[in-house]
């Protein structure tokens, strides 16, 4: 299995890339983590640079295609290659069958240990209630939304509680929490709100973007609520 | 009919963000239609699957307008009604003053029409002495007000019973009241004198039918109804797009519809209209005009990027998801379409440029693509309006608008190319992160252009390792 | 004005086949086939259907429909003959308090079912008036408009 780790959580969360590693070395699967890469580029299309982003994914495809599998920790990186990269290749031929190639085998983290290794079991245990939000792109565009649950479920001890509305958008949107700070803050209390009031301690999530953008808010507003990656529960 | 600016966008925002009433309205009507529709596109008998023929339904009456457009006029014209193409609002409005100037029309009412309000008809209407009354409840509150409606379906959703009350008092002369059903007889009073005097109803037309000659009006009220049968004049005006090609298409697009404007499976009224009462026939009018309007939506309909959102049947469903509407409302778009679809067809329709905020104020979350009934791929065409922001497009008129932005990228495009470079950057930026000013290990402030972030939120400090480092010692 | 609109049409839709030109979406078809009609097989089938719908059948789509006309506050009323339907609406009348003002006045469509009504006789000793809308005669077709007009409105 090849690691296809996210800029952020490289820079940023690298204790998610450790805690994959690890449920991967517990089903005996070897791990291989391509030290050249870098971005996927989603930031440089979501803000409409093509061509940054045509750059980003030629590197990406080189790195990757000779990969057996990919396997990433966010949904919305893996629609990016799955689904943008042959969009940006559209007059390409010979670029659009190779990111064609490279996104048939990328899969999101939750997406591969259900569907494709059939295991939802990891041993772990977490004694606490825990929520759990959609990212919109996980939810959306690749369509996961009982997976991450059935491992939640196999988690001895924890308490799973639905939030209401955890399939609304958390106000991340990458530059959109910079660009448009307000707005993005107002869809994020109602975020918080809808967290609080599910009672829960922890929200479980399967893209840093998201948990970093919700756990910034529950700090900055001094709430004892933790944020994880569904990567660290499997692992608790 | 714009007002639309960065300024206006952001100065709006934050006052409805603020607005206690509104946000309390706009989350009860999110709540209400959002999760409904959803699942009455489930509860279909062919389950959500019509969605997709639907949207070929449509895109099949694009890529034929010009004859379905030829068709409908043909009949329309066979059965004694008149039909005028404009090419622009200019032309439209002359086209209705004409007519209500040959009438010597004194009061008008009028259904609820987004393109009536694209055209600017109801100003043309009182600036040439006529008095033009909305029938649609929500509409007439809006208009009492003085206001512009803020939602497509529920034009009054940012007023309150007590709003409305007190607008009634003053501009009715009933005792204040806030008890709806008491207030809505108030308006329906009135509005049956305006409908029994009216010389003349407007109307907008939901999706014409091309095989047979008709367009249609779809209500709850019945208020389209009494608009277009009572008065002896009927005008309707009609986007060009807003077309099917035969009556078998209405019957899986009018469900769509009903379910994604208000969670119904049908509309209470549903009316075909195609010319005025013949000779022996007692009811309808005695002209009828047919009004099919082009306004910027055939060069949308040139673009492949864009035209898809032609499929448009304005139903507002993707406002009843979409996160950005639901804390912004209406107004805050400063211009006839608001939320998602209006986030794409307004800056098509005026200025890219001057309206980037609208597409640019998305969290591209998706949910406006899954409630709409059509499938329309909205967040496709935000991005697509994105780029040409970004890289400019001289067909649309619009230059790059962000050098600063187009520069910062271009940097992060040689970083991301280079792995040293990529982990000399990052070793930059964890040293200098130290000066940040911190909190508990957060970073409380960071500076421009990421400032935005740091308002409301704290940031996680970047690792002191990357894992790729660590992967790489653990290798050796 | 008709030439001058049809050469506005001939202009607008020369715009529109251009723009189609520019952005083909695949579903370009020649006029002939834009309306494809059924064909007449199925046409007889579904008139077919209808035709042998048993009693059980049509009990099952009234069912349907009242249960469809809840919602929208159509209230559906059953009933065995053309004497109870009479008998109904009549009672129904009475029930209804006009909603301004203090006359009752019916308005009712000519048409044979509702002739077969009679409400104009149930009615009259309630001294309710049941305007039916009828052209007496083709002579002066605005007049006669203008004279049912006055009578419903």
């Amino acid at each position: 299995m090849t690691l296809f780790i996210q800029c952020l959580v490289d820079q940023i969360y690298p204790e998610v890339g450790d805690a994959m590693v690890a449920v991967f070395q517990k089903l005996g699967i070897s791990v291989n983590c391509p030290t050249e890469q870098t971005c996927c580029g989603q930031s440089a299309y979501n803000s409409g640079y093509k061509s940054v982003s045509k750059t980003a994914a030629k590197r990406f495809i080189e790195i990757f295609e000779k990969s057996e599998v990919i396997v990433c920790p966010s949904g919305s990186c893996v629609d990016m290659v799955r689904n943008h990269y042959p969009s940006l290749f559209r007059n390409e031929p010979d670029w659009h069958s190779r990111a064609e190639n490279v996104g048939g085998k990328t899969y999101e983290f939750t997406e591969y240990l259900v569907d494709v290794l059939k295991v939802e079991d990891f041993g772990a245990s977490f004694k606490e209630k825990l929520t759990y939000h959609d990212s919109c792109h996980l939810l959306r565009n690749i369509g996961v939304k009982d997976q991450p649950r059935k491992l939640i479920s196999k988690v001895a001890g924890a308490e799973l509680v639905e939030m209401g509305n955890s399939d609304k958008c958390c106000g991340f949107g990458g530059t959109f929490s910079i660009k448009y700070p307000q707005i993005s803050t107002a869809i994020l209390d109602e975020k918080l709100d809808n967290i609080i009031s599910s009672g829960a301690t922890t929200v479980v999530g399967c893209d840093v973007g998201c948990l970093m953008n919700i756990q910034g808010r529950l700090n900055r507003k001094k709430l004892p609520i933790k944020t994880m990656h569904i990567a660290q529960l499997l692992v608790q | 009919m714009t007002t639309i600016s960065t300024e206006h966008y952001k100065n709006k925002a934050k006052e409805a963000i603020k607005d206690d009433v509104l946000q309390s309205a706009l989350a009860g009507l999110q709540n209400r239609l959002g999760p409904a529709t959803a699942a009455m596109y489930k509860n279909l008998p062919e389950g959500d699957e019509l969605r997709y023929k639907a949207h070929e339904v449509r895109m099949f009456a694009l890529d034929n307008l010009d004859m379905l457009l030829e068709q409908l006029a043909q009949k329309i014209r066979q059965r004694g009604g008149n039909v005028f193409f404009a090419r622009d609002q200019k032309e439209a409005v002359n086209y209705c003053l004409e007519i209500t100037r040959r009438r010597k029309a004194k009061l008008a009412v009028k259904g609820k029409s987004m393109v009536s309000e694209e055209i600017g008809l109801n100003d043309a209407l009182i600036k040439d002495g006529v008095k033009a009354v909305e029938t649609d409840l929500g509409e007439y509150i809006v208009q009492l007000a003085g206001e512009h409606p803020s939602h497509i379906i529920a034009p009054a959703i940012h007023k309150t019973r007590n709003q409305i009350g007190s607008l009634f008092e003053e501009k009715l002369g009933i005792s204040y009241t806030n008890d709806p059903p008491t207030l809505t007889k108030a308006a329906r009073k009135h509005l049956r004198d305006a409908f029994l005097t009216a010389d003349i109803g407007f109307s907008g037309c939901n999706l014409a039918c091309a095989e047979t000659g008709h367009i249609t009006t779809l209500s709850n009220e019945g208020n389209i109804r009494l608009a277009t049968t009572l008065p002896k004049v009927h005008v309707a005006i009609m986007g060009m797009e807003r077309i099917v090609a035969s009556l078998e298409d209405h019957d899986a697009l009018f469900r769509l519809l009903s379910r994604g404007a208000a969670a119904q499976n049908l509309a209470g009224y549903v009316s075909y209209i195609g010319g005025p009462a013949l000779d022996s026939e007692i009811d309808g009018p005695e002209e009828f005009h047919l009004v099919i309007l082009d306004n910027g939506r055939s060069k949308i309909l040139a673009d492949e990027e864009f035209k898809e959102i032609l499929c448009c049947i304005r139903c507002a469903a993707c406002l009843n998801v979409c996160p950005v509407y639901g804390k912004i409302g209406g107004h805050s778009y400063g211009c006839t379409y608001t939320g998602p679809i209006g986030a794409v067809l307004t800056p098509l329709m005026t200025d890219i440029g001057q309206s980037k905020d609208l597409f640019q104020g998305e969290s591209l979350c998706g949910a406006c693509q899954d409630n709409c009934p059509v499938n329309i791929n909205l967040p496709r065409m935000l991005l697509a309006l994105r780029a040409k922001t970004a890289e400019g497009d001289p067909r649309w008129n619009i230059k790059p608008s962000s050098p600063v932005e187009k520069f910062i990228f271009s940097i992060w495009s040689k970083l991301i190319s280079n792995r040293k470079a990529y982990d000399f950057f990052f070793r930059l930026a964890r040293f200098g992160q130290k000066i940040l000013p911190t909190k508990n290990g957060e970073i409380r402030k960071l500076p421009p252009p990421f400032s935005g972030w740091t308002l409301d939120r704290d940031m996680q400090q970047i690792a002191s390792k990357s894992f790729i480092q660590k992967w790489k010692e653990t290798q050796k | 004005m008709i030439e001058e609109n049809l050469n506005n049409q001939d202009r607008f839709l020369k715009t529109v086949k251009e723009a189609i030109k520019a952005s083909p979406g695949g579903y370009r078809k020649n006029r002939e086939e834009l309306f494809s009609r059924l064909s007449q097989s199925t046409i007889d089938s579904r008139l077919k259907k209808i035709q042998n719908r048993t009693r059980a059948d049509q009990l099952k789509l009234l069912d349907l429909l009242m249960e469809q006309a809840e919602p929208i506050n159509l209230r559906v009323m059953p009933v065995k003959n053309l004497q109870s339907a009479s008998e109904s609406i009549k009672e129904l009348i009475l029930d209804k308090n006009p909603e301004w003002g203090t006359v009752k006045k019916v308005a009712a469509w000519k048409h044979p079912l509702i002739d077969k009504l009679s409400l104009g006789d149930a009615l009259a000793k309630y001294d309710i008036p049941v305007y039916q809308s009828e052209l007496k005669s083709t002579d002066d077709l605005p007049a006669g408009k203008q004279m049912i007009r006055e009578q419903i409105f």
